[in-house]
């Protein structure tokens, strides 16, 4: 497993994808603090910054994802996984894992932007800290829809869009949901949203049921992909 | 038929049945774990409060307070839980609220949705002058209720209207202290022109009483005798004089022997303004008790809010127990404003003690016997550029200088079998400082000018040690070019940075 972890985190830096993606990332979520922030209500409460680096993940995690299995496939190169003397699921969780890890580092190297508001205000540190914990958490059930979208088709460009229209889907519920007047329909909406449950996290609340929520999510889609594979093995 | 059992036989159906049946089988695990989780997450409140103010804890102070409360108390949201959740200012107090169901049996929350079942708050509709929407809160017990508005759950900064700080919790805890003890009795005096209303519209004074945790009546004093839960005389904007000494019912010594009062020791509040005619006996009721109503209107065409310069923006007072009605206030960062309009001014004709070193600006007192003592000081005071006119001779000014007194408060203490029992006079000099349209406007601190008095006149059922939560301070001292600058390096230069290591890493590549 550690191989295929090694190998996976090497390709995204021997190929530009990585950069690509990391000076995307950077700048992406450059702007959207300084528009959050420092430029539009020059305030250091970053709650807004939280909630639209949630919709910004939309974008930037299928770029980290779609190649994962997508390529492995166009290149034929799948049978060696899959023959490979490592369980399914270790195969699945190295790479998801390396994707995971290169999210996580430049996720983390964004963060480097509060300090700018340490220098010009006083930030609330525990807040500031639930919330990149939480973001990390929910970036492992982005990741997952991606892994798992990516094992589904060999074009980049169709599980990119794919992670894209799940993700969205699971963020847009929770806008919807105030359109909603049944209200059992809006109770469910809302329980699955992703947008409803961040939430808290920006108030201040750190909720131990949304990171479960999440986690069960990165969960599912790592199992669903184990059982894609699980059946090409066999196929 | 054979077909179809060859198709059910077949290797690939059964295995293939078999792995689909276990995939759906772990997604339905997984989801009834979440929902199993995500129930007893809100039942038990499995989260942590990571705001420096903690503001979804609930305070040492308040379990305290209520740890003796057994009543049943029912906090009830007029909104959706759902609902509730998705807004930052709802979630907040509705959090507030199921702290207390966390911490304490005997209370509940629940939600109801008054839009799709508008009856299910109609008799607190019908009781209140309060108007119910999908926003009120309503903390009922048994027999008793109190509703709240969202906003009251704020408290807002009167120059720009934000809110500055969250409040439910004092809310919650008084309300839940007075609907768990018998209310207190704040009388009105009636018969004398005074300003109170009737069952089809009372003034904002008698609801703030009523908020308070009064229960609020009018008294004839020619009739009627104070019962033994009565706490405080309102005598509000008087047109008449009080009987005195010499007539069949006396009410000067009725109000006299109820301030005098050692079991439950009475206090009266007085509100007059420059159309008060003269009142003998009740202005010999007030020098009793230190404070002369002066036959003057107060202007200032300096410090008024008004063209017409009666409209005064008030001084708060830092003599000791003057200051105790504005020490909240006072604590505040950006301070609010207390206003009267046409306002008399007051003097407090005791000298200053000369053996304590008393300053005219410290107090004033007299001691009326070795176990008794009265002791005056203003609360309110206009500022020194006000001067104050006769209103016999509009031109012409009193000799009283400024800064004058427009609010005072006396204290009487006495000592009896060792026990001390304080009662308390305030006079005001402006009914219109306690009118509807100053008690009601949040841009000012009227209100909060008498709930304190409440408290000081030992109305239990206001907290004195709850604090608002104030927000946190987000503001951030740049400036446009340092945010331009900023914005710069954190859109273009680090991310070219990265770009730039990109591409000599691949450049190196291909020429290795």
């Amino acid at each position: 497993m550690l191989a295929i972890y090694k190998r996976e985190l090497r390709s995204y830096f021997s190929s530009p994808i990585g950069y690509i993606f990391i000076g995307i990332f950077l700048a992406l979520s450059g702007a959207v603090f300084s528009m959050s922030t420092i430029q539009l209500f020059s305030e250091s409460d970053t709650a807004l910054y939280f909630l639209l680096m949630t919709f910004a993940m939309v974008v930037i995690v299928p770029l980290l994802t779609m190649k994962l299995f997508s390529e492995e496939r166009k290149l034929k190169t799948e049978q060696l996984l899959l023959t490979a003397p490592v369980s399914l699921y270790s195969m699945v969780f190295a790479k998801f894992l390396a994707a995971y890890t290169m999210f996580a580092i430049t996720f983390l190297a964004s963060c480097l932007n509060f300090l700018i508001l340490g220098f010009y205000g006083n930030p609330s540190i525990a807040i500031l800290l639930g919330n990149i914990l939480s973001i990390l958490i929910l970036g492992t059930a982005f990741i997952a829809v991606g892994v798992f979208v990516s094992s589904l088709t060999e074009n980049q460009l169709i599980a990119a869009f794919g992670t894209m229209a799940i993700l969205v889907a699971f963020l847009g519920l929770g806008l919807i949901s105030q359109y909603i007047n049944f209200t059992p329909l809006r109770i469910v909406v809302n329980w699955l949203s992703i947008f409803s449950r961040f939430s808290p996290f920006t108030y201040g609340q750190f909720d131990f049921g949304s990171i479960v929520y999440y986690a069960s999510i990165a969960f599912a889609f790592l199992f669903l992909t184990v059982r894609i594979y699980e059946k090409r093995r066999w196929d | 038929m054979s077909k179809m059992t060859s198709i059910f036989k077949n290797k690939k159906f059964k295995y293939g049945a078999t792995s689909i049946v276990f995939t759906c089988v772990c997604i339905a695990l997984i989801i009834v774990f979440n929902i199993f989780f995500t129930a007893l997450s809100n039942q038990f409140l499995w989260s942590i409060d990571m705001t420096e103010e903690q503001l979804f804890t609930l305070s040492d102070e308040s379990k305290e307070l209520l740890k003796d409360v057994d009543k049943e108390i029912t906090i009830t949201f007029c909104m959706p839980l759902d609902t509730l959740e998705q807004s930052e200012r709802t979630n907040l107090v509705y959090q507030c609220a199921r702290e207390y169901e966390a911490n304490f049996d005997n209370v509940k929350v629940d939600c109801v949705d008054i839009v799709a079942n508008p009856t299910l708050v109609e008799k607190y509709a019908n009781t209140t002058n309060a108007h119910i929407n999908k926003e009120s809160i309503i903390v009922k017990s048994e027999d008793d209720f109190r509703t709240f508005s969202l906003s009251a759950m704020f408290a807002t900064d009167s120059s720009t209207g934000e809110e500055i700080a969250f409040s439910g919790e004092i809310k919650f805890t008084t309300a839940m202290l007075q609907l768990s003890e018998d209310k207190p009795i704040a009388y009105f005096t009636t018969g004398h022109g005074e300003t109170t209303g009737n069952e089809n519209g009372r003034p904002a004074l008698w609801t703030l009483f009523e908020e308070a945790g009064y229960e609020v009546k009018t008294i004839d004093l020619t009739k009627e005798n104070f019962e033994e839960k009565a706490h405080v005389l309102i005598v509000n904007a008087p047109k008449y004089d009080f009987l005195g000494a010499g007539n069949d019912t006396d009410e000067i010594t009725k109000i006299g022997k109820f301030l005098d009062r050692t079991s439950t020791p009475g206090n009266l509040m007085v509100f007059l303004d420059p159309t008060t005619p003269d009142l003998p006996e009740l202005e010999a009721l007030l020098e009793e008790w230190g404070i002369k109503v002066e036959d003057a209107v107060i202007r200032d065409s300096q410090n008024s809010l008004s063209a017409d310069s009666l409209k005064l923006n008030s001084v708060y007072s830092n003599e000791s127990l003057g200051s105790q009605l504005t020490t909240t206030l006072q604590q505040m960062d950006s301070m609010p404003k207390t206003v009267s309009n046409y306002t008399r001014p007051l003097s407090i004709i005791w000298s200053p003690d000369s053996t304590r070193n008393q300053t005219k600006n410290e107090g004033y007192s007299q001691v009326t016997n070795t176990l008794a003592s009265r002791y005056a000081s203003p609360v309110l005071m206009s500022y020194d550029t006000a001067v104050a006119y006769s209103i016999n001779e509009p031109d012409k000014t009193i000799d009283e200088k400024s800064p004058y007194n427009i609010m005072t408060i006396t204290r009487q203490s006495q000592i009896v079998d060792s026990i001390e029992y304080s009662s308390y006079v305030m006079v005001t000099g402006s009914t219109e400082f306690a009118s509807d349209a100053y008690l009601n406007n949040v841009t000012y601190a009227n209100d909060e000018i008498l709930y304190s008095a409440m408290r000081v006149m030992g109305k239990e059922n206001i907290p004195t040690n709850l604090q608002h939560k104030y927000f946190h301070d987000d503001a951030l001292e740049i400036t446009q070019k340092a945010a331009n600058n900023w914005t710069i390096v954190v859109v273009a230069v680090v991310p070219m940075i990265v770009f730039g290591i990109g591409l000599f890493v691949q450049i190196r590549r291909k020429h290795l």
